[in-house]
């Protein structure tokens, strides 16, 4: 909300200098977002009144009129408007003036007559008048002041406007100028500031049946003009500059209250209305058409105020346009209530009506504020208005006392503050205490409990007067859960093969997921039922669109290799519930990488296969999950370039493949490869550490093989075999093979094998390694795998 | 044997001259080779009587000593210069660049979690988990917002087909998870971070953040403690000369409530462009609300605590001084490879450290 720094003095004389009540709102837990000094726009403009017209040479529609200024210096200015005649005193802007539109005034020539700067209308001034005081024509003074009296002395000098951030909880006590001006005398020790009287009401018979528990207080005052008024200058001023445009007397007093007393009203042309009046919930499908000029179909939830035939208005939210008052309107009927506050949200946010009367009245508001709101409004017609009668339904309740507890709020503030200094401190809030309970005062609202009142206590006391303590007791430092730890391990791992990790955004969409999501075994997704965007309509069941995207716009960049990887959760419906299972991907580009010195050749497959690999063996997960041949293949994978990546109970978790290039095409990518795999839930992951073996002493001596392989078999093929002749070996000592070479010739595929031994207890010699060699190539020349020679 | 009287010269002389491996090997032969010199001469030594051959056999081995001394460091030399002329012939232009080294990394977001995790696992806190999509008794009604409550509207959410459901707001529902997994046992720490969802975007908010949640139950906690804790935190992540202010503010699961600002790690709290006044806001706190203990299991009348959370991307600018926190969830890998290690507070503590 918009305060000014003058609205505030009205209810707390002696206001600090600005900074300190800046000081003073952010202490209470008011956060002033800006400041903005206002008026200095009104410090040339001066009253002058007119001494002389004559019709401009050339125009018909303009005059020339001399005015004489308070300097007794005469000045003539050309001026469209019809109004202004010797003897009526106006504002004229010299040269200079800088206007509310932002244009600075000069010396026009209009039509061949010099003219330095303007005489005003009201509307250029920010203002609305009268017929009397000149309408949209010139504004026609009746003050007293004397001429070259500016218009910002009249209005009290230069102001300042506080623009506030108010949490929910101060909304309900703070949303007005009395409401913080009280919070500001409790921080500057400064008595309360003083609320009107409240208003005595009558016995007219305009109030029938009112719904008391959503309405417990419902008042309506007739009241009428005598004569046409101008809401007072000073009021329409301090409107403005907090944002609300002068209208009408009713609308802009009502507008007024409401900002500096926290109480929303309302007005009904009593003309247009079939008394008497009743509160009620509304119909199933009763229309109204609101003051917007919206027709709205009603439910039974909300509260309605209504006469003897249909709704007038949303209660506490919004009025109806058929009983609205208009600027010639002279009777009315004005309500003043107060609303059950949950009732008022629920239909301002069914509605989707953020009225300021709604604002106030779902937050809470000060029953009080209703009796004497009225008293306020008359004050302010004057000699102008007169009360036709009045009528107030239901009661102020009583407000539920607070036990005192000064242990207890000292213990959970953690302080030692005495009872004397924290009940002075509520005292200057306007809390009162007799023997051992605490009155809340009616415009605290949000103060219900104990806890509450040791909210107001930090408040007013400080929070800087708590001391700073450190919890005591024995700290063992605490442990993360076995599943974050085993997460934190494989993401650490694959940034340690050189893949960086992405974070992508959960939502997604069908069209984002298509081509990567299989369609026929997929589980139901989540949507999202108010997304940001259409394709953000649903959350995630898969992390290969968004890793896909992300590779997509890092190539659309620059032209880059990439390695990436994400580990997060995806989510399914199962029936009426959520399912969050984490997952990993990993993408890695395969295409020519940049012209770079020194020159690197593209990756393969087989880098992602390696790191897979050596990640899993690291995390302790390569029994976990293993490698096979693949069923079955989701379509984006390559169909000669895959792998499966299957559980100990062979059940596919993953897929490891390059992707069908067609997909890529949108990327900017000619070659990739992916990795899925649903990791399950960590925590029951089967961790086998990688075995740390000691390392031998002596020499280890190698054997290069090469071998040709029958078409039907791959490399895995020729491994196994080997491993199966090394078996009893390796019980004797150490063999490993590498593969070293591997390229297609003449005679198929030839494959060079690195078979190194070692021994832990002596250097190997001819003798124990060339028998293995012979049964190896026995073996294998069985199954129709031959050595080259 | 005249001639022999001028050999330690001559050999000295001709080890000098040679010039590389293959002439002074020549020069070895000539003298100590099969037929060289020095090996005949001792070799006919047995033609000398006893007296004699003595004598001139420890003259012959003088030389000998002489010349391999001579030799071992002249070849010792000339191994260096030939070396020399070779490696001048494989000069590189050690101003070109070599390959990138090829390397990962955990993202920004990621380590700075992990980093702040630790600090409270050292203060004693348990890491608690939670979904991220949370029913709306643990993402509200369990945390005192009532549905049609002001309290809904400062977070604005998403919504989903689960009837009960909602992406969570806040970490805060690990609050009552946790202490209905303590079951009323005192003390109790716990933090829980992770992803977090609202329905705002612009130059400041993301609909994804990442929150840390950091709760303590106990028998006499009190708002004292919260502040410690909040010192102790921010002096952890943002160097040992933080400061902290704490301003009154409103969170429906907490009461009081304080929003919590830290001295500017940029100009130290004398006012700049990033803060403003000195102070930066930097989490959310207060005592929990004695409906939500109740909601735990917890008896107010008993127990007290308190609750932060605080967001981790606002951290992770703090530390690595970026200014666009959008840019945090672009993955664009040139902006995420110019993330350096984390030195929290290192300006501070280096400036300390030379101080002492
Ligand atoms: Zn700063």
């Amino acid at each position: 909300m918009k305060t000014t720094y003058h609205w505030l003095t009205r209810h707390l004389p002696d206001l600090p200098e600005l900074d300190q009540v800046v000081a003073g709102l952010t202490a209470m837990g008011v956060e002033v977002a800006a400041t903005e000094s206002v008026g200095a726009e009104y410090a040339t403009v001066e009253l002058a009144e007119v001494v002389a017209e004559e019709r401009h040479p050339d125009a018909d529609h303009l005059r020339v009129v001399t005015v004489v200024r308070g300097t007794g210096q005469k000045t003539r200015v050309v001026t469209g408007a019809s109004n202004g005649r010797p003897g009526d005193r106006l504002w004229y802007a010299p040269p200079g003036t800088q206007m509310l539109d932002g244009r600075t005034l000069g010396i026009a020539n209009l039509r061949g007559v010099l003219s330095p700067g303007m005489l005003l209308s009201a509307a250029e001034l920010g203002f609305s008048v009268s017929a009397e005081g000149g309408g949209e024509g010139l504004w026609i003074w009746h003050g007293e002041q004397p001429l070259g009296t500016t218009l910002l002395e009249i209005l009290g000098g230069v102001d300042t406007v506080l623009d506030l951030e108010l949490t929910p909880n101060l909304a309900a006590f703070d949303q007005s100028a009395i409401g913080l001006a009280r919070d500001l005398a409790a921080y500057f020790r400064r008595p309360l500031p003083t609320q009107p009287a409240p208003w005595t009401f009558g016995d007219a018979p305009w109030i029938g049946q009112v719904d008391l528990p959503h309405a417990p207080v419902y008042t309506l005052t007739g009241l009428q003009l005598r004569r046409s008024m101008d809401t007072p200058w000073w009021m329409q001023r301090l409107l403005r500059v907090v944002g609300q445009r002068p209208i009408s007397p009713w609308v802009d007093l009502t507008n007024f209250l409401l900002w500096d007393l926290g109480q929303p009203l309302h007005v009904f042309d009593v003309d247009r209305v079939a008394l008497p009046i009743a509160v009620r919930k509304a119909r199933d499908g009763e229309r109204l058409t609101t003051l917007d000029g919206i027709e709205r179909t009603l439910t039974a939830d909300d509260l309605v105020i209504a006469d003897r035939h249909e709704a007038l208005a949303l209660a506490g939210v919004m009025g109806g346009r058929a009983t609205a008052v208009t600027g010639e309107t002279r009777r009315v009927l004005l309500e003043s209530a107060h609303f059950e506050p949950t009732g008022i949200y629920r239909t301002m946010r069914h509605h989707q009506i953020e009225s300021d009367a709604a604002l106030h009245f779902g937050k809470g508001t000060d029953p009080q504020a209703a009796l004497f709101a009225p008293a306020a409004l008359v004050s302010y017609l004057g000699d102008c208005g007169e009360v036709t009668g009045s009528r107030m339904a239901g009661r102020v309740g009583e407000r539920r006392p607070i036990r005192w507890n000064g242990d207890q709020v000292r213990r959970l503030l953690g302080v030692g503050w005495s009872d004397e200094e924290m009940l002075s401190d509520l005292a200057r809030l306007g809390f009162d205490r007799d023997a051992s309970n605490l009155t809340v005062p009616s415009y605290r609202p949000d103060v219900e409990a104990l806890h509450d009142v040791a909210e107001e206590v930090l408040r007013v006391h400080g929070v800087e007067n708590v001391p700073m303590r450190s919890l005591t007791g024995p700290i063992v430092p605490g442990r993360r859960t076995a599943r974050a730890v085993r997460l934190h391990a494989l993401a650490a791992a694959w940034a340690e093969v050189g893949y960086w990790e992405i974070v992508t955004s959960p939502f997604t969409s069908a069209e984002r997921e298509a081509g990567w999501v299989a369609t026929e075994s997929a589980t139901e997704p989540i949507a999202v039922q108010n997304p940001l965007r259409p394709e953000d309509s649903r959350l995630r069941r898969s992390l290969l669109p968004g890793l896909v995207e992300t590779i997509g716009q890092n190539r659309a960049r620059r032209d880059q290799e990439l390695a990436v990887f994400e580990l997060a959760p995806v989510f399914h419906r199962r029936g009426d519930r959520p399912e969050q299972q984490y997952q990993l991907a990993v993408g890695r580009t395969l295409d020519e990488p940049p012209p770079r010195w020194p020159r690197r050749p593209p990756a393969t497959i087989y880098d992602l296969k390696a790191a897979l690999a050596w990640v899993l063996r690291r995390v302790g997960l390569a029994e976990e999950f293993t490698l096979v041949l693949p069923e079955a293949l989701p379509s984006w994978a390559h169909p000669g370039r895959a792998l499966a990546v299957v559980d100990p109970h062979r059940a596919q978790r993953g897929v490891l493949a390059e992707v069908r290039p067609s997909l890529l095409e949108p990327l900017r990518v000619k070659r990739l490869a992916l990795l899925v795999l649903d990791v399950g839930d960590p925590a029951t992951w089967a961790l086998r550490s990688p075995e740390v073996a000691r390392p031998s002493r002596f020499p280890s001596s190698y054997r290069d093989l090469s071998w040709i392989l029958p078409e039907s078999m791959g490399y895995a093929d020729l491994v196994q075999r080997i491993d199966r002749v090394l078996v009893p070996v390796r019980r004797e000592f150490d063999v490993r093979t590498a593969l070293i070479d591997r390229f297609v010739g003449e005679h198929g595929v030839s494959v060079t094998l690195r078979v190194t031994f070692q021994s832990n207890a002596a250097t190997l010699s001819e003798r124990e390694i060339e028998p293995v060699i012979d049964r190896m190539v026995s073996q294998l020349d069985a199954e129709g795998i031959r050595l080259r020679r | 044997m005249s001639d022999r009287q001028g050999w330690s010269k001559a050999m000295a002389e001709a080890i000098a001259e040679a010039e590389s491996s293959d002439q002074l090997e020549r020069v070895r032969l000539e003298w100590l080779g099969k037929k060289g010199r020095l090996t005949t001469a001792m070799r006919n030594l047995g033609d000398l009587p006893s007296e004699r051959r003595r004598e001139e056999g420890q003259r012959f081995n003088a030389l000998r000593e002489s010349f391999e001394t001579r030799y071992r460091q002249r070849r010792q030399q000339i191994a260096t210069e030939e070396e020399d002329r070779q490696l001048r012939m494989e000069v590189l232009d050690m101003s070109l660049p070599g390959p990138e080294p090829i390397v990962g990394r955990l993202h920004p977001v990621s380590r700075v979690t992990r980093m702040v995790e630790d600090v409270f696992l050292k203060m004693g806190y348990t890491l608690a988990e939670g979904p991220e999509v949370e029913t709306n008794w643990y993402n509200f009604e369990a945390l005192n917002v009532p549905e049609y409550h002001p309290a809904r509207a400062m977070q604005d959410s998403f919504f989903v087909n689960l009837p009960g459901y909602v992406l969570r707001t806040q970490t805060s529902p690990m609050q009552i998870r946790a202490m209905e997994k303590a079951r009323g046992t005192l003390p109790l720490r716990v933090i829980s971070t992770g992803r977090v969802y609202r329905r705002d975007e612009d130059s400041t908010h993301l609909p994804m953040f990442t929150q840390l949640e950091a709760l303590v139950i106990d028998r006499n906690v009190g708002l004292a403690d919260l502040k410690g804790t909040l010192l102790t935190m921010a002096r952890e992540l943002f160097g040992p000369r933080t400061q902290i202010r704490l301003r009154p503010s409103y969170f429906p699961f907490t009461e009081p409530s304080l929003e919590v600002d830290i001295s500017c790690v940029v100009c130290q709290g004398r006012g700049c462009a990033v803060c403003q006044d000195g102070w930066l806001e930097i989490l959310g706190s207060g005592m929990v609300h004695p409906t939500v203990l109740q909601n735990g299991g917890y008896n107010p009348e008993r127990a007290n605590g308190f609750a932060l959370g605080l967001g981790i991307e606002r951290v992770a600018m703090l530390i690595y001084g970026a200014d666009d926190i959008r840019l945090l969830y672009q993955n664009d890998l040139s902006y995420l490879t110019t993330f350096g290690e984390l030195w929290p507070g290192a300006e501070e503590r280096s400036r300390e450290g030379n101080s002492e």
